[in-house]
């Protein structure tokens, strides 16, 4: 991956797939969900309630460390392993094309530990033949007194190959309540949500979120630790707005945190700003390949809306794009399909759109934005930074944000609860937009101030929000 | 060493059994009062109002002369699998029964039919073309002189017709409930009893097809939200075994809050205050851990798309018209029967606007808070279409 030494205990992907004592000793975080279902698994007897589940969250949130990790749980306990059968089909399932094709999979993988299969005959039919797979499933697991845990990475893109099936499997789950499916998800697609869908809420949706400081810092910390690696500890104490920022900007996502802590350990020394280009760098090559696959006019409106990196209308994007309001309409229906890129709906017909990934908008804006653009980002870093670096001083006022700076007036005065006079100031028509560019945040928090949730408010970064509430909590308390 | 935290004992989104069942006997009282008069039944209610633990509960717990049978008819694909899902279903429900005559009726299935073997996956049978229409007819009658009542619960049943008619098979879906329909009226099926459930409404599906007729000696029973005192009862028990304790004032704030008590509502929020209270280890709880559970469940708003769902789906030529009612309701905190008449003015439909505002109260979106005030059933609901809807011209 680029440039970078990788420390090798900290593997960039497939965590799930080291061994068994790794996985445990490098399970920190994502405690509520695996202590849900661990105590779900150990409390419920097999002809009590069944709880299926989802696990939501952006790639590399730790979603298939915490199936590993169950699966860890339940092979490593008696008790739990005398009850439950668990399979985990390979996390790349590009055989799957029918839910036929998952099933034999599952009958293969228990075959291969030496548990007998009734195998059905030849059956034309995908329906027969599914049902009489699904028989032998049923009758495996009455024969052994068990029950299976299904480990599904990627469900949802299971869910969406498999459409056509999905009511069988619904069926089945409801009628012989012997199968417990814990998947994982980047997102929730309508086949979890939409009231003519099989699978409406019917699984236990846990949302693995971006980490919080304090995880963040426990993680770090752990690693340290666990690792010997003082430079890590070192960083934390010293440097917690560059942190902050970090974990700000690249949504608190732990891969690339572990992608952070790599750069530590290669002795880079440098800005805020430096970590996040190398940080940047070193997740081209999957960003890159994503960009890539999208057709040419997606690319273009995919970029341009990176660019302007608040949610915008789809006017304006037809304007910033060049091209015709009805194609970009179409277009972007497919983006949305594809989870690229999300709607916010408004009560006219004028919504409001941003790409789904704020980490790839970034990345977008980094590789591939012109300067004005990327200073836009440098000024938004610097501002996190020197913003958190305050408050970990116990600074509200935020003295050394930029010393001097026309930033440090700005919060004062919203302490001072002049709004409408830090309003005047970004709708100068000479220095505003250049202010607005250089401090955004405090741009947000003003605008919500002084006008509530509005329009405007709408198109804010999702990624900011957090500093935003930040200095509004600040002014407030002043 | 640190105490385990014990999660509350929720279940979301499938069967709720023992525990995790809050049993409401006079649901249980009404229905089998009604098959007792041989009355069939049509048991309606919308997805997550807990249908198939009510109707898991009812097998589970049936009276001493009753053999009865569940099953989900969701994945059945034509009129032929339909009548041979039955068929098996009779043949498992009377192979599981204790009583004499099914175990003789089982005796001679077995010989008739060359039946190898009746498991729960279903009925393995000896080479041999079995037209299951004609038999079910054939054995149905057997039990006509049985010591006991057989009920056989059929989920999702309205989509089973659904689908059949958008496949291009409506012969099948008639012939399906033509069929039933001489069962029920037979007086040799007497001591047998259909239950139809369904998450759509088997109404509204049969009178797509234009045979209302061929339910309508179907008894409904309808499933409503949780009352105060259920809800106490739920809470309870939900919490019965949990490290979270919720002080009565804190619980009559839930409720409260909350309003429309469907269970499924209830339990997400229950959740919720439980993954709160973990991240800080404080198990005590607050009307302020309360309010974060509703702000964090109304945030993961794909809970609450399904509103939104069923009226564009269902009324998706008139969804402009009602959305600005309920866009209005909630950034307004209620509506006037004026201020609809004016949308309706505007949209064309001076004629039938009421008939809209109805169908909100009856699908619990709407009610009247005084005369011809029209404010949100739930509260939560409201926040809901606020987040969905920011933005408000009036």
């Amino acid at each position: 991956m680029s440039n970078i030494p990788l420390f090798a205990d900290l593997p960039l992907y497939q965590n799930a797939n080291a061994d068994s004592t790794g996985i445990k000793s490098t399970f920190i975080i994502r405690k509520y969900p695996y202590s849900v279902i661990s105590q779900d698994l150990s409390l419920n007897p097999k002809n009590r309630s069944i709880q299926q589940y989802l696990l939501v969250g952006p790639r590399g949130c730790g979603k298939s460390t915490l199936l590993g990790r169950i699966q860890v749980k339940i092979d490593s306990d008696e008790e739990l392993s005398r009850q439950y059968l668990v399979v985990k089909p390979a996390e790349e399932q590009a055989n799957i094309c029918r839910l036929f094709d998952l099933l034999e999979e599952i009958l293969h993988d228990l075959e291969s530990r030496g548990m007998e299969v009734k195998w059905p005959g030849e059956e034309d039919d995908p329906y027969e033949y599914t049902e009489a797979l699904f028989a032998a499933v049923h009758v495996l697991l009455e024969k052994y007194d068990k029950m299976l845990v299904l480990l599904l990475d990627n469900m949802d893109r299971v869910f969406e190959t498999v459409e056509a099936d999905l009511s069988s499997l619904r069926a089945h789950l409801l009628n012989f309540r012997d199968i417990k499916i814990i998947g994982t998800g980047t997102r929730l697609t309508k086949h979890f949500y939409s009231y003519s869908q099989p699978f409406y809420c019917f699984f236990r949706v846990m949302y693995l979120e971006a980490l919080t400081s304090a995880e963040a810092k426990e993680l770090l910390f752990h690693w340290g630790e666990q690792y010997h690696l003082p430079a890590v500890k070192e960083f934390v104490e010293k440097k917690p707005g560059q942190l902050e920022m970090i974990r700000t900007l690249t949504d608190g996502l732990p891969r690339t945190l572990q992608l952070f802590v790599n750069l530590l350990l290669a002795n880079d020394q440098g800005t805020g700003y430096d970590y996040m280009e190398r940080i940047m760098d070193a997740i081209t090559p999957l960003y890159q390949e994503r960009l890539n696959q999208l057709p040419p006019a997606q690319r273009k409106i995919v970029l341009q809306m990176a660019f302007c990196w608040e949610a915008v209308g789809a006017k304006e994007l037809a304007e910033v794009t060049r091209m015709d309001s009805r194609v970009v309409s179409a277009q972007m229906s497919q983006l949305i399909d594809k989870a690229v890129v999300e709607k916010i709906e408004t009560s006219t017909k004028n919504h409001l759109y941003r790409l789904t990934d704020r980490f790839f908008n970034l990345w977008l804006i980094f590789t591939q934005g012109s300067p004005r653009e990327k200073r836009r980002v440098k000024d938004l870093i610097v501002f996190l930074e020197n913003f958190y670096d305050a408050r970990e001083n116990n600074d509200p006022a935020c003295r050394h944000l930029n010393a001097g700076s026309e930033g440090v007036t700005l919060l004062q005065l919203l302490n001072q609860e002049q709004t409408r006079a830090v309003m005047d100031r970004f709708e100068d028509q000479e220095g505003g937009p250049k202010l607005k560019e250089e401090f955004l945040p405090i741009f947000y928090a003003t605008e919500l101030q002084l006008r509530g949730d509005t329009r405007t408010s709408a198109k804010m970064p999702p990624e900011i929000r957090q500093v935003v509430e930040d200095i509004l909590g600040a002014s407030n308390n002043k | 060493m640190e105490k385990e935290w014990v999660h509350v004992k929720t279940v979301t989104g499938n069967v709720a059994t023992n525990e995790q069942y809050l049993k409401r006997q006079h649901i249980n009282n009404e229905f089998w009062r009604e098959v007792g008069k041989g009355n069939h039944i049509l048991l309606g209610a919308p997805r997550r109002a807990g249908k198939t633990s009510l109707m898991t509960d009812l097998v589970e717990n049936c009276p001493e002369d009753f053999a009865c049978i569940y099953k989900d008819l969701e994945n059945i694909p034509n009129k032929e699998a339909f009548y041979k899902q039955l068929f098996h279903l009779i043949l498992q429900c009377a192979d599981r029964s204790k009583f004499q005559d099914a175990r003789d009726f089982i005796s001679r299935c077995l010989r008739r039919y060359n039946i190898k073997e009746i498991s729960t996956t279903g009925i393995t049978i000896d080479s041999r073309e079995i037209r299951y229409e004609t038999e079910l007819l054939n054995i149905i009658p057997e039990f006509k002189d049985a010591k006991f009542h057989t009920v056989i619960f059929l989920d999702e049943f309205a989509e089973v017709i659904h689908k059949l008619k958008n496949a291009g098979l409506k012969q099948d879906a008639l012939d399906i409930l033509y069929t039933l329909r001489a069962l029920r009226h037979d007086e040799n099926f007497r001591h047998f009893t259909i239950v139809y459930a369904g998450s759509i409404s088997l109404e509204t599906v049969i009178r797509q097809i234009d045979r209302t007729k061929l339910i309508n000696d179907l008894r409904p029973i309808r499933l409503k939200p949780l009352t105060d005192e259920e809800a106490t009862r739920l809470i309870a028990q939900l919490l019965k075994v949990a490290t979270i304790r919720v002080p009565d004032e804190v619980q009559h704030y839930l409720k409260e809050k909350l309003e429309y008590l469907l269970p499924y509502y209830l339990q997400l929020i229950i959740e919720a205050i439980d993954d709160i209270a973990f991240d800080s280890r404080n198990p005590m709880i607050t009307t302020e851990i309360v309010d974060r559970a509703f702000e964090r469940v109304l945030n993961e708003h794909k809970n609450f798309e399904d509103w939104v769902d069923r009226i564009s789906v269902y009324q998706e030529d008139h969804f402009p018209f009602i959305n600005e009612i309920l866009v209005q309701a909630a950034h307004e905190g209620g509506i006037t029967v004026r201020e609809i008449y004016e949308k309706a003015i505007v949209h064309g439909l001076t004629q039938s606007y009421m008939d809209f505002v109805y169908d909100l109260i009856q699908n619990g979106y709407l009610k009247e808070a005084e005369k011809h005030v029209y404010i949100f059933a739930s509260p939560l609901l409201q926040q809901f279409w606020l987040k969905k809807y920011p933005i408000y011209h009036v």
